[in-house]
């Protein structure tokens, strides 16, 4: 993933409502996707209240929790503010300032 | 197995919190009843189920959503070691009866707020409707002065306007 530069990581955020921790969760994926992944990330926020099927089809049982889709898939859970787990999950390196 | 080995297992047994071992990449390696319980509506193989790595720094409110209305837990996490690998322990807190109450007390303190607005609205207009009628009788007294007649309505000390006579009312 991170080895080509110029593949695009996908990820998806499932939530449940708009609630403080589902936020928090989009607010840091995109502090840490726009620092490390400018231009090379996209990211779909999906509202399982809205959607509540795509919960048992996704195998989510807990959320906000946030899946990379490039294989192998990487589940993370709770509201990302962790960074250098959600860094470590999702396998990107660091950019340098 | 050891005497403290066996006490520590029926601690974990007994809790309320639910208690999750998860592995490096996301999957759950152990879960306490009380972790199977909270998890029911969602599956029925809690261990080995690919939940995802907690990415935490403070206690987060986690929805465990699910067809007969969601569940809420307060989790945290902490590194731990797990069978020689590092993993991650979960505590969760069922806090879905704290939250149905916290509701339950906005929703009381909104329709409290809105009644409060109606009695304001309503005796503003009230009040609003008995000064202008004392405007109007004013006007009518003095009227009646101008054209030599006596007054119609008497003002009381605390600003009540009466009729000046039974016969003189309007």
């Amino acid at each position: 993933m991170t080895d080509d530069a110029s593949e695009s990581m996908v990820l998806h955020l499932y939530i449940a409502g708009m609630t403080a921790a589902a936020m928090h969760a989009r607010t840091n994926i995109l502090g840490i996707c726009e620092k490390h992944l400018p231009g090379r990330y996209s990211l779909e926020v999906i509202d399982l209240i809205e959607k509540p099927e795509l919960a048992e089809g996704r195998q989510i049982i807990a959320v906000p929790t946030l899946v990379r889709k490039n294989p192998p898939l990487r589940k993370i859970v709770g509201d990302l503010s962790n960074s250098d787990k959600v860094m470590s999950g999702l396998e990107i390196v660091p950019r340098q300032a | 197995m050891t005497k403290n080995a066996d006490l520590a297992r029926t601690v974990i047994e007994y809790s309320f919190d639910g208690l999750l071992v998860i592995d490096a990449e996301g999957f759950v390696q152990f879960a306490n009843p009380a972790a199977i319980s909270m998890f029911r509506h969602q599956t029925d193989q809690l261990t080995g189920f690919h939940i995802g790595v907690p990415a935490i720094n403070e206690p987060v409110e986690i929805t465990l959503p699910g067809l007969n209305g969601a569940c809420h837990v307060e989790m945290r996490s902490t590194e731990m070691v797990w069978e020689g690998r590092a993993a991650n322990l979960a505590c969760l807190r069922d806090i879905t009866d704290r939250k149905k109450a916290e509701e339950a007390v906005r929703k009381q303190a909104e329709e409290l707020r809105e009644r409060n607005h109606e009695l304001i609205r309503f005796n503003s207009a009230a009040v609003g409707r008995e000064l202008r009628m004392i405007e109007l009788k004013q006007e009518v007294n003095q009227l009646c002065v101008c054209m030599g007649h006596s007054v119609r309505y008497r003002v009381t000390e605390d600003s009540t306007i009466l009729p000046a006579s039974t016969s003189d009312q309007v």
